[in-house]
């Protein structure tokens, strides 16, 4: 009945209590104990009194519920839209047209050109003569000699 | 036969509900509001009491909804929204706690037994503040909110053997912290 094990039961046995329905031995028993060790008896009172501070300290919703309820339903319906593929369509389309732009300017990139190095053009470069006198080679003036 | 139907979900909420997680999966907006007011108090009561800040609850429940909205069809068991829709904001909430940096306790000259609501709350808070997120949970879906050991574990998602030794552990730390808040006046 007394002694540090029967403090550890009397604990046990006090917290279990808040959640299942005693046996009448150990009520007798947590009953018996309070009554010999003030020890217990004190921090039972406290125990008691913390958790009865802890419940009263319930918060309760205050809330606009109209606007609440409202705002949630237009955020999920935006959600729903956002996550349906015609939301998504124009920028697939729009993606799909950039990688084909990109795709199109490497292969111009790497293209090189009608005349190769390695086969210079046959015959010769004709001069034309243009309507514009001004234009012609001699009418030139050349800065660097 | 559809008004059969409806007679009998209007008597019985579990299977209201279901209809209603069907016609939101086919796109009915009225089931949507209809679902979001029925979980909407309890959700936010919940939220309010995990995070003690009315605002954040009220963020989070919101997400909360959103989040299970989204992802509505991947639900197997139409029954099972709720204690999904909980689980989220119960997940949330924690995240958030984790995030939050537990604040140094100070106490004015006040018995916390003696002194009144306001002051109870603000105590009730400050040691909150001191235990852990998955402490602080659990203790305050089992003290405040009253649930089951088994709502707590399906909202937690963690076995019933986690909740009791978790629970134990944080009445224990609990009434300490309060101990100790007492002796110091």
């Amino acid at each position: 009945m007394i002694g540090e094990k029967a403090c550890v039961k009397f604990d046990r046995l006090v917290h279990e209590r808040s959640d299942r329905a005693l046996s009448q031995k150990e009520e007798l028993f947590i009953n018996q104990h309070r009554a010999i060790c003030t020890a217990c008896a004190q921090e039972e009172e406290l125990s008691f009194m913390a958790f009865d501070m802890l419940r009263e300290a319930v918060l309760e919703a205050d809330v606009d519920s109209g606007h609440f309820d409202l705002r949630v339903v237009r955020l999920a319906k935006v959600q729903q839209a956002k996550e349906s593929v015609r939301y998504w369509s124009p920028a697939l389309i729009g993606g799909a047209v950039a990688c084909l732009a990109v795709f199109a300017s490497l292969k111009l990139a790497s293209f090189d050109g009608s005349v190769k190095k390695t086969h210079p053009p046959v015959g010769q470069a004709r001069r034309v003569i243009t309507s514009f006198p001004d234009l012609e080679l001699p009418n030139v003036i050349h800065r660097n000699p | 036969m559809i008004e059969y139907a409806s007679q009998v979900a209007a008597a019985d909420p579990v299977a209201q509900e279901r209809q209603w997680v069907s016609r939101i999966r086919l796109g009915d907006e009225a089931a949507l509001g209809c679902l979001v007011a029925r979980h909407r108090n309890r959700l936010i009561r919940t939220a309010t009491n995990l995070l003690r800040d009315r605002h954040e609850a009220e963020d989070v429940a919101q997400e909360s909804f959103l989040k299970a909205f989204r992802e509505i069809g991947k639900l197997r068991d139409d029954r099972a929204f709720s204690g999904y829709l909980y689980r989220i904001c119960v997940r949330l909430c924690m995240d958030r706690l984790r995030l939050k940096r537990a604040e140094l306790v100070e106490f004015d000259s006040a018995q916390p037994h003696q002194g009144g609501a306001v002051e109870n709350k603000v105590m009730v808070e400050k040691l909150l503040a001191q235990l852990p997120a998955e402490l602080r949970a659990t203790l305050v879906l089992r003290e405040m909110e009253q649930l089951s050991y088994e709502e707590v574990a399906e909202y937690m998602h963690v076995p019933i053997g986690t909740v009791r030794s978790r629970l134990h552990t944080a009445r224990e730390r609990f009434r300490k912290l309060w101990i100790d808040a007492v002796g110091e006046r």
